[in-house]
């Protein structure tokens, strides 16, 4: 009861502060929308009983990830970027996109109901990561070398 | 039922440890930095007080003492001016993001304090009660046994950088907008180093549970298996605080009061009392992880009972007191640092100490 109480509660979050990213045309706003996005998001998790995932998607996205972009944000003058939707026709194509998207997820999520056996603890957790999908989590590892590679790259003054 | 009422009661008691520490701070801080810079300090609220009737008259000699302590003056008057000023809100600043300011940075630290456990674990044996049969209880003094307890007080550090940045962004003014993105850029920084550091202690201790790396030192403290993590850990810890050496943010030569510019009154006060909560919880992770908790070497607590709990949580306050005077005299001590020399102090020399240390311990405990 309780739980489910407080499930609703965060995703009537999730979904509001989605809608208000979208919508509102100050960057300032969307940019802590989203930050009340990613936490409600790690408080479902949470109430999965994923307490490690619910930690690190604070830290890593809100905590990291949004405050740089808050910084950004709060450095370039805001009347220079207030909602500019270039052309309709980029509307319609994301829609369609995230449509398509939508109709291949939503009927394998529905059938994937064993995932919520896994315990959450940290140990459960890691022993996933590195044994099942180790080569997943190399991967993903040498993809976030290369990024911060390239960001290193593109950020170097030319002359250096 | 009596799972709640006892849940309760333990916030209650948390809640009133951290005010009282942070009050304890707050005291000390003034007389401190007096004592430091050859003043007297608070010392006349109440200074004279002899009282009208029998009661405050029998009173009067103890109100006489904490009034030339300055007890009465830092702790009651200075709440009571705090709610009794104006609520300023700057021109053209959407006040409930100017009032979400202190809010985020003072909620995500009393939130931290939910993973830290203030005594080991006892049990309340079975007791009768006016013919009422209760217990026997098993209590936790950690008022949410999170399997990730050390990474969540990281993760909610990580949250009162908005607090901050919003302060300065919703000042509407140059000083605090740079004392906003200084604080920011700074908590950023050293977040990295004491995010590795922290992960020395979990390599060392083989798990993220506080409680657990507390039992872990029963024998030998954090400090003598890794002392150069401690150093990392504390200095980055002062630098997260924004206070001590490390308080470019709202450096008063410069930036007139930095973040908190435009606050007043209580909003003022909550920027304050979530500083001096966060030196709380500071010292409480570093003597937890470090400095054994309740444990100290060659003795050996009750286990399980009451007493033992009672005695455990008076070490453990001993050692929690003591880091907050210490980092209050240090920044009273350690003149402020140069921005260029905070931020190569964080990326140039911390960064890869705490790396190279990192790697070192994985070797170590790998051997």
């Amino acid at each position: 009861m309780m739980n489910e109480l407080i499930f609703y509660l965060l995703a009537g979050l999730v979904l509001g502060s989605s809608l208000a990213v979208l919508l509102i045309p100050n960057p300032m706003y969307a940019t802590l929308s989203l930050v009340g996005n990613l936490l409600a998001v790690a408080g479902i998790y949470a109430l999965l009983n994923a307490h490690f995932l619910a930690v690190v998607q604070v830290t890593v996205y809100a905590g990291a990830v949004m405050v740089l972009v808050l910084f950004v944000i709060m450095l370039i003058n805001n009347r220079d970027f207030e909602a500019r939707i270039p052309s309709k026709i980029y509307f319609f194509l994301a829609s369609a996109l995230v449509f398509l998207f939508l109709y291949i997820l939503i009927p394998r999520l529905s059938s994937s109901g064993e995932a919520s056996n896994v315990e959450g603890s940290v140990r459960s957790f890691g022993l996933l990561l590195f044994q099942d999908y180790v080569i997943n989590f190399q991967i993903a590892g040498i993809l976030l070398l290369a990024a911060m590679v390239g960001a290193i790259m593109i950020g170097r003054r030319s002359g250096d | 039922m009596d799972h709640y009422i006892i849940l309760i009661i333990q916030v209650v008691f948390v809640l009133n440890l951290i005010l009282g520490l942070a009050s304890l701070c707050t005291w000390f801080e003034r007389k401190a930095s007096a004592l430091i810079q050859d003043r007297v300090g608070a010392n006349r609220a109440g200074a004279f007080y002899r009282g009208d009737n029998f009661l405050s008259k029998s009173a009067s000699p103890f109100i006489r003492v904490l009034g030339k302590l300055g007890v009465i003056n830092t702790l009651i008057c200075d709440s009571v001016k705090g709610i009794m000023k104006e609520d300023f809100i700057p021109k053209g600043v959407n006040p409930i993001l100017h009032a979400s300011g202190p809010f985020l940075a003072a909620l995500p630290v009393f939130v931290s304090f939910a993973v830290i456990p203030f005594a080991p674990d006892f049990t309340i044996p079975a007791f009768t009660f006016f013919s009422y049969d209760f217990g026997p209880y098993d209590i936790k003094m950690q008022l949410a046994p999170l399997d990730a307890g050390a990474l969540f007080i990281l993760a909610m550090g990580s949250i009162a950088v908005y607090g901050v940045a919003i302060a300065g962004f919703t000042g509407n003014n140059k000083f605090s907008f740079l004392g906003g993105l200084r604080a920011a850029a700074q908590m950023i920084s050293y977040e990295l180093a004491m995010g590795i550091a922290l992960a020395t202690a979990i390599l060392v201790y083989g798990t993220t549970d506080i409680y657990a790396m507390v039992e872990a030192q029963k024998t030998v403290w954090g400090i003598i298996m890794m002392p150069i993590g401690f150093v990392i850990l504390f200095i980055t810890g002062l630098a997260e605080t924004k206070r001590g050496p490390f308080d470019m943010p709202e450096s008063e030569s410069e930036l007139v009061a930095g973040y908190f510019t435009e606050y007043s009154g209580m909003k003022f006060l909550l920027f304050w009392l979530g500083e001096f909560a966060e030196i709380a919880l500071f010292s409480a992770v570093i003597s937890l992880l470090f400095f054994g908790g309740w444990n100290i070497p060659f003795v050996t607590l009750p286990e399980g009972t009451i007493f033992g709990a009672l005695l455990g949580h008076t070490i453990l306050m001993t050692k929690i007191v003591f880091f907050c005077l210490l980092q209050i005299v240090i920044r009273w001590t350690i003149p402020r640092f140069r921005y260029d020399q905070l931020m190569n102090l964080g990326w140039k020399y911390l960064l890869p100490l705490s790396l190279v240390n990192l790697m070192g311990t994985a070797v170590v405990v790998l051997l």
